[in-house]
Parts: structure tokens; C-alpha cells; sequence
């Protein structure tokens, strides 16, 4: 299990929070094709390396917040760090 | 090939079993074959042995990473079943139980093959109609479902002895899922790998693929390797959790993510459960191996991971579940616990597909994939074969997404 | 009075003053407090105490610890627990076992006739077998043989297990002397310290040696260690505890088995540490020859364990086998006791061996190898092979065997560190860490004590300046100079023919054959080999044995270890019991309840109460006398339909949503328009799943410009919050809403029926609520029966409804009025199985029924939910992409079966003509209909609004039903009395 950077409380174990899922590209406007909206609904990035997620504070303080996360190493590190 | 029997045994004791040969030959590496499967698993080598068996294509090299049999079918808990919910999933998972059912005599390989039911024990009234519903639905397609009341489950369980009218989930009925069963996951691959081997199929360990290659026109021609260039027209993509990482060499996005799920398995006791037991509405399932030890299985992680792992909670909350159940199992110890990395679609349902890259196909999506290695190895191999989709196969291809038709079995979760 | 033929005179560290009696396969036997179970025997001379596993081949004691292969028992009585190595069991007053896996003891084992099939038996013997006619017919045998103990069952008392957390900055697995010191140095610089040892006391394998540190023997030195550790509040010290888990960010599983608090069974910690120090200590290995398994051979390591801890020597006669330096010291400790040693066989060439020799004076076979050991039940003899090839027999009935040491590198592999193969080893040996944890002494391969010591100051002290701590000036101990570690890898000795008896793995029974013939069918890498073999399966997880192997293997593909790897570490290092990993979790603390203050009312009346979504527990029916539970449902039904009813809707989903942005959120979740509402009305309202996929429905009500109220459903409650949260936190940052959850804070009776406002009246309401004043779909804020309430004219069941919502505190007070009221006019209290009555009735509308993850709002008839300007709402787009393809759909109709009286299975299958094949739609709800004084249906059909007035046929396993299909409503289709 886990600890992760909570913004609002700080480092907390990986239970009292939700994983989301991957960030997803910004939703796309209504005159996108139904192929770029399907791409965007059903294709995730899927990286072996860093991942960047939503991870919900969900038995904390409620913040939804992003992490980059390695997929196999599960270090972590803050969205805007180098993922190299 | 040589025949085994109890009389092949027998013959070579006598030589102290030293002229036993190969199971599977080791040749040079070709430079060309006319398919290629990356991915040395259960799916890969059953689509390896049903090309040349009912399509006649021998010319075929599944190209392994690591060892043969060495990923999921290496690490899973070994249910088979057939207690599907809609009528996409239902017959295809029928058929592969059928073709479980014949194995070891087709192979000539024994699969330990146990058919010894699947007990589903509920414990709400909306799991009760939706598992109902399942039984409906499987008698319009050959799955059998027969409810069974609490006393008989527990005469068919004794060691179930939680979930009594006073627990915190009391159990109100069971469903019986006769044609379930369990068999020796390690040996199918084997199995399948010695009898693909005798009709030429060659199986290259230790041959990492790193990408597709294309030609000019876009249209798949062979495969870059640690090893060097493998050239083929048709090349299946069937390594279970790793699959967008190879079809990413070729710009192929799926709609997929990668997940790791954990099982453990007891220490081995004398024989205690001779069914499979599954609880759905707790989340846990477990069945008992030869060898003794139960073997039990959860949910999935949450996130996406390519590391074969044990997320504490996650396996936390399986143990805990199963004493609810059986509280008695607080003196039985854990004896090893494991992961494994698979890839679960958008609609969570299996993706047996050609792609929009010509001559290159896909088998993913898997969870819960073992029960499906011998139908999903022949309808993958028809459909390189034939181009066609296998009939049984057909609502699995990446033509649902398009319309976004999807395949959803709800509530299977914990039943895989 | 003792009688223990093999205990020494004097030594050991039991308590000779007290005697303990204790059971074995039936024989009442005696030992002294300190002993374990294994010890206890071989004092005893039971030496012949188990059988193995496949070939029911007579086996002893080898090990003194964990790492023992062969002697496991099963406990009885109040201990009852199988698969216990007799080396962990601690010996008590009245402890009962008895051996697994033999019948009817270990003496006289009828399966101990599998040893003539033995040449039957090669590894993966059963997949070549067993084929016809069936595997059924000789699974049931095979399963009885196998499995060992039987599993604990309902005999056992209860015993409480539990959790604890510790946090803190350094945790030292292993109290031997390298853990000690490094604990020592932590706690003195002011760390917060926890150190772990699955050993009973604490030393480590040096207590059982000369060895002396600061001029004390190892275990006088290791307790004063001890005592400082103990006199300091922020040390946290467990013995008799294993770390058997290493997760990710060095949170380590730790069960401990004897806590101090006796009430306390076992007690599981969940260590979170900034940094770990392995001093995990090394595991001696075996050697590979012919009959290494007899009873009698023994690790060299253990036989001094059992010599120095328990004054025991298992024989008369000793003899050692090694290709090492250490087996040297037991020759000491013996020759010291002044027991016979009939001497010592030493693979490696006489100018190989070191100082170690030096003082001995017992015969030495330097270049010498043991080609077997003989004997039927025990140790007899062994032959020597002389490098020249002649073979020398020796008498001796113990055999010490030691093949070196293996660094104990299960937790740090656990943590993902990597392994290097170190050739003067022969062993693997920590490489590259993967996380905050450092190895030290043995476990970093430093198999010299003063050497181990150094490497620990150096390593603990450079950490803990890592970690901010300032490491006070610590000089080093001084240490007994041991004789240099020297070992040459032996994986099997020379000579050895098929058929020979050599094992690699003990306790599975794999030899050195069963090696060879996996390899030569193709199962070359060691995961196949074990797989195959099933070596290092077993309970003991190859602790001893697993180097044996991949030193076979390499020396059979003619490559170095490192290159053929180890399989997989996985935890637990030990086998841990489920209940020390659970801890106090059962029952409600794993799955709580939700109730709502009215649950003790409900069960007083003596309502049928189960789990109705999200873990909310609610009355399905409230059974009445003389009536089954179709009685009791009709009889609720009749009395909303024709007079008045009340149920509990507290468990419905209640969030406030405020905020400038409030009226746009609510646009953006819900698929039709909301811009429209008025202050003090509510709105039904559809959300959709980005998939397009119905997520939840329910009714929200505008309290203000820019402030809702919105209702879901119970069991989706959760759901939707996440899903809003979600949007407004990722995908809507710079909008002002703010969500509350309220569910809890409001509570409600929902009082409906044609009287329904008559209730209300007498209940006393400070508003006007005539139909007019307080229409249909609209909110009020009351005074009723003189509490505080918003009454809310919502319907879900067709009738004139009125919400009343209270504050928690008044809940009960307001249903116990209400109930009271409404006496006169013939009010009940009404269960979800009526509520569901009431809504098929109406055709209304249910998340797990309809909606069943593939219908969308057209589907249910509900166009006119879509708006129609509004194509930005979530789900929209999919829902138009999805229906785009033309493909059949599945609509909501109503279904009238033809049963004859009995209710049609709600998910019933229909199918084309009734046929056996895939189907057309679904039966999803089906009840007796009070008003229609029928059995009534909802289902979804294929172009099922085209097929009204058809008859299409259900098809519930070998019985067809027919049915007429109708329109999705059977009671007042223009909703005139829930309006009224």
C-alpha cells in the first residue's frame, strides 16, 4: 500500500483514497467526429512508465487531485515533475 | 510425440525415465513464417495449436519474452464456468468449457481436468435476481444453473459454517453451477505447447518482441525482435496485459488498461471443499487444490499497474470476507500470494479482433481469461485463418466500440 | 522425572525445574519448559517423526527454525492448527500432535508402500497418467493422500486476534547480533524504533555458538542490548513476531504470536517505518547425496541450536558433511562436550581449509565427499568417497550436514530489490534496493561476525545521517575473530546414478533425478522447474533446497546461476494464520450498516429488514398474522392505494448544491432542461454515464436561485457523488457549486394514499396544502406536528405523496406521530417488496430492473426526457452514437403473462416463439397488481413499443410462458391522483 501526497492533508495511506483513472484529454466540443469521441471515451493511455491519475481524497477531505504514478515502480511524483 | 500412458510410464521406468524427450522442440529462429503469435500463454499457444490442427498452417512461430506459460496462465486460480449473463458471452464461454471438457485426450496430456460445480452462495435479494436471471439465460444456451437451498448448501459445503440468520449478510440460497471446473492451469500450457510443437508449430522462448513492423502500404509484415527481424503477413498480438505495449510500436491504441490481480493460496489440508465457492455479494472465491491448498482469489487492484503485485487492502478484504464465511479459516495460515497483470477492456468484455492495421489481430481484454483459453485460442485462430470472425467470437471484435455497443456482464466482478 | 536419553547432563537454556508433559502421535512424552516440540523429541530420541509428502519415506527433524522441511505436525486440543514445523512449536504443558501425512504413525505408515512405486513416480508423473477412462476416477484418491494436516474446524475456540499500527523512523528485522546493534545505534540517536524477531528470545544463530561480543557471550551481551532498548519509550521490541510481508512504502506485515496481553491470541501490526534495516540473518542450506533425507541428517546449524539451546545432541555417533568453514564450530562444540565425532567429510581440498581445522582432533576427510547415507528408519552409516574414487563406510547415527549460507533475502526481494549472485558465496545476496531499507550482517553476506558488526555500524550510522539523525559516537564492540567464511559450491556430490534417492526439495520430495528429467523434457528455466518439479512449493518454501536447484540447473545448462535466476520471493516469509491478517475485522466492522433512526421501530414491529442497496438495511415487508408475505404486501399495497400508507424514505440520496454555477451544473448532469424551474418546484430528472448509459434518476428541487435540493437513488447515492465531484473538481474548476451530502441529515416519512393531506391535516401543518396552495412536484417548508419539516409532493408510487423531512433527532418522534395520526384512517407501514408493487404498477421507473446497464432514456419511452437544445449534457453524445448504428433496441413495455396465478421469475428471458435460443427482451419486473387483480409485468423487448397487443413467450427454463405485450403502465396512465 501507498502513501500518497494529499495537497490538502498531506501524505496519507493509499485507503483512504479512490484511484479515478488516468487524466483524460479535455472533453472535446460537440463538433468533434463520433471517432474522436469514441477515441476520447474508450481509449486510455495505458503506459508502462508514468502514469498521470485522478485520485480522490474520498475518506479525507474530499479534494480530487492529479499524481503521476510508475506504472511498475509505483514511485510517485507531482504532475508538473520531469517523468523521464 | 511420444504417447504417455500408464504404460509409457511404466516401460520407461525401467530405464529410470532417462529417454524421455522433449515436450516442445527448440529449433533456429526463421527468418519467415506465415503467422506469428507474440505471447507463449495459454490463448497464444492454443491459437498456435487450432491453426495447425483445423486450418492446416503450420508455418507458425509464437514468439515469448520470458518462459512458456509464464504469465497469467501461470498465476491464475484455475475456475472454468460457463455462467455468463448475456447472450453474446454465454455460448462462447459454453464452447470453451466443451473443448475444456475433451482436452486432456486430445492432447494426450492430463489436465487433472476436475468438473466439481460452482457454488454461488448469495446472501442479497437483488445478487439472488440477477443470478436467477444468469440461470434463465444459460439454459437458452446449454449453461446449466440449479438453485439449492441453505441446508443444502451447507451439507454440500460443511466448512461453510458463517452467514447464519444472525451474521451481518445471512446467506438465502445458493445456485449451483454444475459443469464449473478446475484443472491444472500450468499444464494446459504445457499441454497445448507439446502437441502444437508435433505438427510444426515452432516456440521461441526468451524472444522479446519490440515492435511491429509495416510495410509501405500500412499493412503488418513482420515483427523486430531481440533476436532480430521475424517476417510474417499475419501476426497476433496475445500477451495479456502487455498488449497496448506492443500494438503502441505501431501507433494501435485499444481500448484497454492494464491491472493487477492478486490471489493466494492457503496451506495444503486434507480435502475440505469439493466445489468451486463463489460469493458475490462479499466479493471472494476459492476452491481446493489437489495438492490441499484453497486457493482464493479477489478483485482487482484500482489503477492501472503492470507490476505483479499484492495490494495489502485488496487482499485484506478478501481474507476478511472469506471469515466471514468461514470463521474457522483464522487458524488456517497463508501460504503464498502472487499477481498477475491483465488487461481489462472499456465494457470489461474479452476482444477476440482484426485491427484497423491489416494482417495484424488482437486477443485482450482478458479477466477471467483461463476458462477461455481453448475457445479463444480457436476462434482466434479462424478468425487468422479465415479473416472471419469464429460465430461464437463475433460480438467480441473492435467493430462494438464503433457503435459503442458494448458487452456488459454486470456483477461478474468477483465471479471471475 | 524426565527421562530424555539424548539430553546432556547439563546446558542447554531450558528451565530444568519445570517439566512439562506433552503428547506425540498418541505417546505421552516429557520436556522441560524452553523446549519446543522438535527439540522435546529428539531429547526424547523420537527421531523418526514424519513421512514425506509423495513417497511416504520415513523422516526426522533437520532444522531448529523456520526453515525445517520435514517434521511438520498438526496440533490438537485447543491449539488445533495444522502444517506447524515441530521446530516453531513451543513447548507447553498438555500440548497435543501428531504427525501429517501418515497413517497410522510415522513408525508404521500403510502409504509407505508408495516407496516400492517410487521409479512410477518421476516429477509431472501424473500428467503422462491417470488419463483413461477418466481423471475423475482416481482424483478423489490422490486428493485424500495429499494435503497433509486436515484444516482446523469448528472445535477451536475463539480465539481474538488484532491489529495494531505503528509509524515510526527506523524498523530492524531480526534481533541477532547485527539487528541488535543496529537498533541500538537507532534508538540512541533519538529514532522512534521497532525491531522484529520470529525467534522466542533474542541473539539470533550466534546464541548458539562462542562467539563473544564486548568479552560476553553473544546472549549476555544480546540482553543487555535488550534492556536499553526496553528502558526506552520509543523502542518498540517483539519477539516471537515475524515480518513476513514487505509492501510498497516500507510498510512491513508483522505477526506477532505471544503478546504479552494474554487475551490477545495473535496480534498483526501494519508497520509503516521511514526506513528498514534488514538483519535478517542467512539460512543454512543442505547438501545433495543419496538418502539426505534419512532421519538423522541434520542441518549442521541446528544441531548446534539444539546442543546449546536445549542441552540436547540428537545421537551417539556424529559425523559432518560440508563444502564450508562453519560446520567446523559444531566439531568444536562437540569435541568440547567431549562427544564422539566420528569426523568430518569436507569436499573442498585440505589447503582450502582454513584456521578453522585448527585444534580438532578427529578425523578429517579433506577432498572427500558422502556418496550416501544408509539406513532403513534412521541413520546407520555413511559411505565416503576418497577423491581417488575408493569408498570408505563409517558408522554414525547423526549426520550435520551444512552446504553454506544463504543470506535471508525474502523480504528485501519482497521489497523489489535485486539480486546479485556472489560467487565466494555461492549465493544470491542483495543487490540494488528499491526502497528505503538497507541490509546488514549476514543478510548482506557478511558471514563473519566482526566483519557483520562493522558492516552494520557503517551501514546504520551513514542511514541514519541520511534520515536527519545525528548518530551519537558509537565505537564498535569488540568480537571474537571467527576463522574467514570459505566455501566452494557443491550442488551435488560426484557419483550419483539414476534411481538414487538425492533431494532437493525435502518436503515435496523432489530429487536430483526429478531435476534431470524436467530438463531433458524441455523445462529448462527454473520457473519450469519448479512448476514441474513442484520444488520449493511446498510449506517451507524451499527455504533450504531452492539454491540446490538453480545451482543443478546451472551446472546442467553449463551456465552460472545468475544467469538461470531465482523464482519469484513471494510473502508471507512464513505461513501466518488468516486471522492474525483480518485481525478484528468481521461482521459489521467489515461490512457497517447503514440504518436510519426508524430501524429499531421496523424490527420492534417485526419487519422483515434486509440489505436494499449501499449497505442501507430497510423492511422489505411487515408480515401480518395469518397471512403469508404476499398477504402482507397486498394488504400494504391496498391500503396506499385505497387509504394510506407511510414508508421510510430516508436512505434516498440527498445532496445540496449551491453556488453560482448551481443552475448549470445541474444543466450539464441532467439530460433535460432544468433552466425552466421555478422556486420551490422539483423536476425528475435522468443523469447519463459519459458511456451513455442510465447512472441514476430522481427528483431535484429549486430551494433558491442558484440552490437545489437533489434526490437519487439509495443504492447509486455514493455513485453520483463521486461523479459530481469529479466534474466539478476536475472538469469545471472555475465553477462556483458547492455539493453537500445531506442524505443523513434529512430524514423522511413519505405519507401516500388517497388520504394522505387528511393524515397531514390531523398531523397539524402550519401551511396551506390543498391541491392548489401545494401542488404536485412542489416544496414547502413547515411547521408539522410542531417540528421544523420541508414536505416534498413527490410520487413514487402514483398516489398523492407527502414527503415529510425532519432533522435525524426528530425522526422517530415524527414516525411514532404519524403512525399514531394516522390510526383512524387506516395507515400501515409500507416495505420496499410493496413500494416495488406499487411503482410496476405505475410502470415507474428502477435502477438494477429497467435499467439494467443497456437501456438509455429512449428505450424506457422517455424521449421526452432528451432535451432537445441541450446536447451538451454528460452521456448525450454516446447515447446518439450508440442508437446511430440502427441496431434493434430494446424498449420498455408492459407484459401481461399468462401464468395462471404465479409470478413470472423477474429477469425471465423471452425469447423468438419460446424457443431454446438467444433472447429478445426480458421479463424485469413482475408482481401481483392489487388494482388490476393480476399478475402484472415490465419487461424490455426488441422494438418492443411496435409489438403492443402481440403475444410473445417467456421462457423460464423448460417452461414457456406466454404474455400479452401492453403499454409500460397499468394504473391511471395520465397520473390524475398522484396530481390530485
Amino acid at each position: 500500500m501507498l502513501t500518497l501526497p494529499c495537497p490538502f492533508c498531506g501524505q496519507r495511506d493509499e485507503t483512504e483514497f479512490l484511484n479515478t483513472g488516468p487524466t483524460k484529454p479535455a472533453r472535446p466540443s460537440s463538433d468533434v467526429t463520433d471517432s474522436e469521441w469514441i477515441n476520447w471515451l474508450t481509449v486510455p493511455v495505458n503506459p508502462v512508465g508514468y502514469v498521470e491519475e485522478k485520485w480522490w481524497h474520498v475518506k479525507g477531505c474530499g479534494k480530487y487531485f492529479t499524481i503521476k504514478r510508475h506504472t511498475v515502480t509505483h514511485q510517485i511524483k507531482m504532475p508538473d515533475e520531469d517523468s523521464a | 510425440m511420444s504417447r504417455f500412458s500408464a504404460f509409457s510410464l511404466a516401460w520407461n521406468a525401467l530405464s529410470h525415465h532417462q529417454k524421455w524427450t522433449r515436450y516442445w522442440q527448440n529449433p533456429p529462429l526463421a527468418k519467415k513464417y506465415d503467422v506469428l503469435i507474440i505471447g507463449a500463454g495459454g490463448h497464444g499457444l492454443a491459437c498456435a495449436y487450432y491453426l495447425a490442427k483445423n486450418h492446416g498452417i503450420s508455418s507458425v512461430a509464437v514468439l515469448e519474452k520470458g518462459w512458456l506459460g509464464g504469465g497469467n496462465i501461470a498465476r491464475n486460480t484455475v475456475t472454468i464456468r460457463s455462467n455468463y449473463l448475456r447472450d453474446e458471452s454465454i455460448p462462447f464461454f459454453v464452447k470453451s468449457v466443451s473443448l475444456f471438457e475433451g482436452l486432456a485426450k486430445e492432447l494426450n496430456f492430463n489436465l487433472m481436468y476436475s468438473k466439481r460445480s460452482m457454488i454461488d452462495v448469495i446472501q442479497t435479494y437483488p445478487k439472488m435476481r440477477e443470478i436467477r436471471r444468469r440461470m434463465m439465460n444459460g439454459y437458452l444456451h446449454g449453461s446449466s444453473y440449479t438453485p439449492i437451498d441453505v441446508g443444502e448448501l451447507r451439507r454440500r459445503v460443511p466448512a461453510l459454517t458463517g452467514g447464519g440468520p444472525d451474521s451481518r449478510l445471512p446467506i438465502i440460497g445458493a445456485m449451483v453451477h454444475e459443469e464449473a471446473a478446475v484443472c491444472r492451469h500450468d499444464g494446459v500450457a504445457w499441454g497445448y505447447a507439446r502437441s502444437a510443437s508435433a505438427r510444426g508449430v515452432e516456440i521461441h522462448q526468451q524472444t522479446e518482441v519490440k515492435s511491429l513492423l509495416r510495410d509501405k502500404d500500412g499493412q503488418i509484415k513482420g515483427v523486430e525482435t531481440n533476436r532480430g527481424t521475424v517476417l510474417a503477413d499475419k501476426v497476433a498480438v496475445v500477451v495479456s496485459g502487455h498488449t497496448t505495449t506492443i500494438t503502441e510500436t505501431a501507433g494501435l491504441s485499444l481500448p484497454v488498461k492494464s491491472f493487477n490481480l492478486a490471489a493466494f493460496v492457503s496451506e495444503p489440508v486434507k480435502p475440505l471443499i469439493d466445489v468451486i465457492v463463489n460469493c458475490p455479494d462479499l466479493g471472494v472465491y476459492l476452491n481446493q487444490s489437489d495438492k490441499g491448498e484453497l486457493v482464493i482469489g479477489g478483485a482487482p487492484d484500482a489503477g492501472q499497474s503492470f507490476r505483479r503485485d499484492m495490494k495489502q487492502s485488496v487482499f485484506e478484504d478478501a481474507v476478511v470476507t472469506m471469515l466471514e464465511l468461514f470463521p474457522a479459516f483464522r487458524r488456517l495460515k497463508l501460504l503464498r500470494q502472487w499477481g498477475g497483470v491483465l488487461d481489462i477492456a472499456h465494457d470489461a468484455s474479452p476482444i477476440i479482433s482484426a485491427t484497423d492495421i491489416s494482417g495484424l489481430f488482437v486477443s485482450c481484454g482478458w479477466w477471467g481469461g483461463f476458462k477461455a483459453v481453448p475457445a479463444g485460442g480457436y476462434t482466434l485462430a479462424h478468425l487468422i485463418a479465415t479473416g472471419q470472425p469464429h460465430q461464437a467470437a463475433a460480438p467480441f471484435t473492435l467493430d462494438r466500440f464503433h457503435h459503442l455497443d458494448f458487452i456488459v456482464e454486470s456483477g461478474t466482478t468477483t465471479a471471475r | 522425572m524426565t527421562h530424555n536419553p539424548f539430553r546432556q547432563k547439563t546446558g542447554g537454556r531450558i528451565d530444568r525445574n519445570s517439566c512439562v508433559e506433552f503428547e506425540f502421535n498418541g505417546k505421552r512424552y516429557s520436556g522441560y519448559k524452553g523446549d519446543t516440540l522438535a527439540s522435546a523429541l529428539l531429547a526424547n530420541g523420537v527421531f523418526l517423526n514424519a513421512r514425506s509428502f509423495k513417497y511416504h519415506r520415513p523422516r526426522g527433524i533437520m532444522g531448529a527454525s523456520v526453515e525445517e522441511p520435514s517434521c511438520l505436525v498438526e496440533l490438537l486440543g485447543a491449539d488445533a492448527g495444522g502444517n506447524h514445523a515441530a521446530t516453531t512449536v513451543q513447548l507447553r504443558q498438555g500440548l497435543k500432535a501428531k504427525s501429517v501425512n501418515c497413517w497410522p504413525s510415522p513408525n508404521f505408515d500403510l502409504m509407505s508402500i508408495n516407496q516400492l512405486f517410487t521409479r512410477l513416480l518421476p516429477a509431472g508423473f501424473y500428467y503422462k497418467t491417470f488419463m483413461w477412462p477418466n481423471w475423475h476416477l482416481f482424483e478423489p484418491s490422490i486428493r485424500r493422500a495429499a494435503g497433509l494436516a486436515a484444516a482446523p474446524g469448528d472445535q477451536i475456540p475463539y480465539q481474538h486476534f488484532e491489529t495494531r499500527y505503528w509509524h515510526g523512523d527506523v524498523l530492524v528485522v531480526g534481533a541477532g547480533s547485527s539487528g541488535l546493534l543496529a537498533a541500538l545505534i537507532a534508538s540512541r540517536s533519538g529514532a522512534r524504533v521497532m525491531i522484529v524477531d520470529d525467534h522466542p528470545h533474542p541473539g539470533g544463530c550466534l546464541r548458539s555458538s562462542q562467539s563473544k561480543i564486548d568479552g560476553r557471550p553473544v546472549i549476555e551481551w544480546a540482553e543487555a542490548v535488550c534492556a536499553e532498548l526496553d528502558a526506552n519509550p520509543e523502542v518498540t521490541r517483539l519477539q516471537d513476531a515475524t515480518a513476513w510481508g514487505y509492501r510498497e512504502d516500507n510498510l512491513l506485515m508483522v505477526t506477532e504470536r505471544s503478546p504479552a496481553e494474554t487475551h490477545v491470541f495473535q496480534r498483526g501490526w501494519k508497520a509503516r517505518a521511514g526506513r528498514v534495516i534488514l538483519a535478517t540473518g542467512a539460512i543454512e542450506r543442505n547438501l545433495v547425496f543419496a538418502n539426505n533425507d534419512l532421519p538423522g541428517v541434520m542441518l549442521a546449524s541446528a544441531v548446534q541450536i539444539y546442543y546449546h539451546e536445549f542441552g540436547v545432541i540428537p545421537g551417539r555417533q556424529a559425523m559432518i558433511f560440508t563444502n564450508n568453514s562453519s560446520a567446523y564450530s559444531l566439531a568444536h562444540d562437540l569435541q568440547a562436550a567431549g562427544k564422539m565425532i566420528a569426523g568430518i567429510i569436507d569436499s573442498r581440498s585440505f589447503e582450502e581449509i582454513g584456521a578453522e581445522k585448527d585444534g580438532l582432533e578427529i578425523p578429517l576427510y579433506a577432498a572427500n565427499q558422502l556418496k550416501a547415507a544408509h539406513g532403513g528408519k534412521h541413520l546407520r552409516a555413511v559411505s565416503i568417497r576418497a577423491a581417488d574414487g575408493s569408498i570408505k563406510r563409517v558408522d554414525c547415527d547423526l549426520l550435520a550436514v551444512s552446504g553454506g549460507w544463504n543470506p535471508a533475502v525474502h523480504l528485501f526481494s519482497q521489497a523489489r530489490g535485486t539480486l546479485a549472485y556472489d560467487d565466494a558465496l555461492a549465493s544470491f545476496v542483495p543487490d540494488k534496493a528499491m526502497q528505503r531499507l538497507a541490509c546488514v550482517g549476514a543478510a548482506a553476506g557478511k558471514m563473519n561476525l566482526a566483519l557483520a558488526m562493522a558492516n552494520t555500524l557503517s551501514t546504520v550510522t551513514t542511514c541514519l545521517s541520511e534520515d536527519n539523525f545525528k548518530p551519537p559516537a558509537f565505537s564498535l564492540p569488540s568480537c571474537t575473530t571467527s576463522p574467514d567464511y570459505h566455501l566452494q559450491p557443491l550442488w551435488h556430490v560426484d557419483g550419483m546414478k539414476p534411481g538414487d534417492k538425492a533431494f532437493v526439495d525435502i518436503q515435496n520430495d523432489v530429487t536430483l533425478d526429478d531435476i534431470g528429467l524436467a530438463m531433458r523434457e524441455g523445462f529448462d528455466t527454473v520457473e519450469h522447474v519448479k512448476r514441474y518439479t513442484t520444488a520449493g512449493m511446498g510449506i517451507d518454501q524451499g527455504k533450504i533446497g531452492n539454491i540446490n536447484v538453480i545451482g543443478n540447473i546451472a551446472m546442467a545448462c553449463n551456465k552460472r546461476p545468475d544467469e538461470i535466476g531465482t523464482t519469484t520471493f513471494r510473502s508471507p516469509f512464513t505461513p501466518v494464520d488468516f486471522g492474525s491478517i483480518a485481525g478484528q475485522r468481521n461482521g459489521a466492522t467489515v461490512l457497517p450498516f447503514r440504518h436510519t433512526p426508524i430501524t429499531q421501530w421496523n424490527k420492534d414491529q417485526g419487519a422483515v429488514m434486509y440489505e436494499a442497496g449501499a449497505r442501507w438495511q430497510r423492511p422489505g415487508y411487515f408480515p401480518i398474522v395469518g397471512g403469508n408475505m404476499q398477504d402482507a404486501i397486498n394488504a400494504e399495497a391496498e391500503a396506499v392505494r385505497y387509504a394510506v400508507g407511510v414508508y421510510d424514505g430516508s436512505p434516498l440520496g440527498k445532496f445540496d448544491i449551491s453556488g453560482r454555477d448551481a443552475a448549470a451544473f445541474i444543466d450539464l448532469l441532467y439530460t433535460n432542461d432544468f433552466a425552466d424551474l421555478e422556486i420551490g418546484m422539483g423536476r425528475y430528472g435522468i443523469m447519463l454515464s459519459d458511456d451513455g448509459m442510465i447512472l441514476d434518476d430522481g427528483v431535484t428541487f429549486k430551494l433558491a436561485e442558484n440552490h437545489y435540493l437533489m434526490s437519487t437513488s439509495t443504492g447509486f447515492a455514493d455513485v453520483v457523488f463521486r461523479h459530481m465531484e469529479y466534474l466539478l473538481q476536475i472538469e469545471c474548476e472555475s465553477w462556483q457549486v458547492w455539493i453537500t451530502p445531506v442524505t443523513s441529515q434529512w430524514c423522511n416519512a413519505t405519507i401516500c394514499g388517497p388520504k394522505a393531506r387528511d393524515v397531514l391535516e390531523a398531523l397539524g401543518v402550519s401551511i396551506d396544502i390543498g391541491n392548489d396552495a401545494f401542488p404536485f412536484m412542489a416544496m414547502r417548508e413547515a411547521i408539522v406536528a410542531g417540528t421544523p419539516a420541508r414536505i416534498c409532493r413527490v410520487s413514487f408510487t402514483g398516489e398523492v405523496s407527502f414527503e415529510i423531512n425532519v432533522w435525524p433527532r426528530h425522526a422517530e418522534a415524527m414516525w411514532r406521530r404519524i403512525m399514531e395520526i394516522g390510526a383512524p384512517f387506516g395507515i400501515v407501514p409500507v416495505g420496499s417488496e410493496t413500494s416495488h408493487v406499487l411503482r410496476v404498477e405505475k410502470g415507474f421507473l428502477s435502477l438494477g430492473h429497467e435499467v439494467d446497464e443497456t437501456a438509455d432514456p429512449y428505450d424506457l419511452g422517455m424521449d421526452w426526457i432528451m432535451s432537445r437544445t441541450k446536447t451538451h449534457a454528460i452521456g448525450r453524445r454516446s447515447v446518439d452514437i450508440r442508437r446511430s448504428s440502427g441496431k434493434p433496441r430494446r424498449e420498455l413495455v408492459g407484459l401481461i403473462p399468462k401464468t395462471g396465478g404465479e409470478l413470472v421469475p423477474e429477469g425471465a428471458p423471452v425469447t423468438p416463439n419460446g424457443d431454446r435460443a438467444a433472447s429478445e427482451g426480458f421479463v424485469s419486473a413482475c408482481v401481483w397488481s392489487v388494482v388490476n387483480k393480476q399478475i402484472i409485468a415490465l419487461g424490455l423487448l426488441t422494438n418492443g413499443r411496435a409489438r403492443i397487443g402481440e403475444t410473445i413467450s417467456i421462457r423460464d427454463r423448460e417452461r414457456v410462458i406466454e404474455a400479452v405485450v401492453t403499454k409500460p403502465c397499468f394504473y391511471d396512465p395520465k397520473g390524475k391522483r398522484l396530481r390530485g
